[in-house]
């Protein structure tokens, strides 16, 4: 069986990369597109190592040119079937070229920390200072959760106006955004496409939103990576 | 306290959580031909939001457990090791919920909660080839009943469960076996 990482045109170079369980990649070219995969038996599994892997090939194919990720996991039979594959998609990974072509993924998270959320909404909040002031210590449950309400009721209000922020500042940069569901401690998750040389730009607005948003919120930066979030 | 003047872009985004919704969740498929499974669940099966969910909030309580302050230095095991246990051993908690199965991981961490930790399992090697069984079974009955908040059927609890679940296993003993 062949793994499956990604559709690269023609043109691309390729990449000499180590892909899952081991095996080194190459190209199975059809048409004015290619393939790269890799030999694969038996059952494939979502091992770090493997992940890794998958993740590395696609960076460095990502590095030489263009690429459409596929999911990790991706197998076909033999060559055969990967021609039949890209034949029968060759419209669709085209198109799929033509937008994404020279463009990156970047990826901001920014997570809140809530111990830090807390002082923030309590000591800028008359109301809710007062509040904390008489009821905290309180034995009483009815004074100890109507606090833990208010308190977390203001918390969230804050996270989404962070998260906003976060929002208003990053989206003009790219040219396609993926805003993504998130869970706490997570408040906001946004996928990016966008030009490398507009990366500057985007650590300059992340560190500032850094800057801005203080410890309250912590960021995770990452990328550029090939266009997981836009090739649906 | 510190305050960082910029902060770091690193190529991948930083947690388990994210690489493997970005590697599991995204990204061209064809068909059918998806044949991947996470810690022994076909990912065909479950949604692999569901399992990345679980995982992320595994790894939670794994770094809330670690900021305890645990007397015992053989629970001194680092987020790595963790990170490989709770990928392979969280398996068929993860058909159960995220809740339910992160407080039976969590309690296995903490030790407790497994009294019967040494029934029927003194050879940590016998119990190898079974693990992947019930991680199946759990799957298809999860999609069959659709929810991700099954109740967890105590029955399921078994002792070779619990006992095989109790005990840390490095992530290096897996690697071997698929050799």
């Amino acid at each position: 069986m062949l793994c499956v990482y990604g559709i690269v045109p023609a043109s691309h170079p390729g990449v000499d990369a180590t892909g899952v369980h081991g095996a080194p990649t190459r190209s199975v070219a059809c048409g004015g597109l290619a393939a790269i995969v890799s030999e694969v038996e038996g059952e494939l599994l979502a091992r770090r190592r493997d992940v890794d892997a998958h993740l590395s090939v696609l960076e460095q194919a990502l590095a030489r040119g263009d690429v459409l990720p596929f999911r990790f996991g991706t197998v076909v039979d033999d060559e055969q079937a990967m021609f039949g594959v890209i034949e029968g998609s060759a419209v669709r990974y085209r198109e799929l070229l033509d937008q994404l072509g020279g463009r990156v993924q970047m990826t901001v998270k920014a997570l809140r920390d809530d111990d830090a959320a807390v002082a923030t909404v309590v000591t800028s909040n008359d109301r809710l200072r007062r509040a904390a002031g008489r009821w905290r210590g309180s034995s009483d449950w009815s004074d100890r959760l109507a606090l833990g309400e208010q308190v977390s009721t203001a918390v969230d209000d804050l996270s989404s106006r962070d998260a906003q922020l976060v929002l208003d500042r990053v989206a003009p940069l790219a040219e396609q955004i993926v805003v993504e569901d998130v869970r706490p401690p997570a408040i906001a998750f946004v996928a990016l496409l966008m030009h490398p040389d507009r990366l500057a730009e985007l650590d300059e607005a992340v560190a500032a939103l850094h800057d801005e948003l203080g410890s309250r919120i912590t960021f995770d930066y990452a990328g550029p990576m090939p266009a997981y979030s836009f090739v649906r | 306290m510190t305050v960082q003047s910029y902060v770091g872009r690193a190529p991948r985004p930083s947690s388990l959580a994210d690489v493997l919704e970005l590697v599991l969740d995204k990204g061209l498929v064809i068909d059918a031909y998806v044949r991947v499974s996470l810690v022994g669940i076909e990912l065909l099966t479950v949604d692999a939001r569901i399992v990345v969910a679980s995982v992320d909030t595994y790894l939670r309580f794994a770094e809330a457990t670690n900021r305890l302050d645990l007397q015992a230095a053989s629970n001194s095991e680092g987020l790595p090791q963790m990170i490989g246990e709770l990928t392979e051993g969280g398996a068929s908690k993860k058909t159960k919920g995220a809740l339910s199965g992160a407080g039976e991981q969590l309690s296995s961490w903490l030790g407790g909660g497994d009294d019967d930790e040494d029934e029927g399992d003194s050879n940590g090697d016998g119990q190898r080839p079974r693990r992947r069984q019930p991680a199946r079974a759990g799957a298809r009955s999860r999609s069959s009943n659709g929810s991700g908040n099954g109740s967890g059927n105590g029955s399921r609890n078994g002792s070779s469960r619990s006992s095989r679940e109790s005990r840390p296993r490095r992530r290096s003993s897996r690697d071997e076996d698929d050799s």
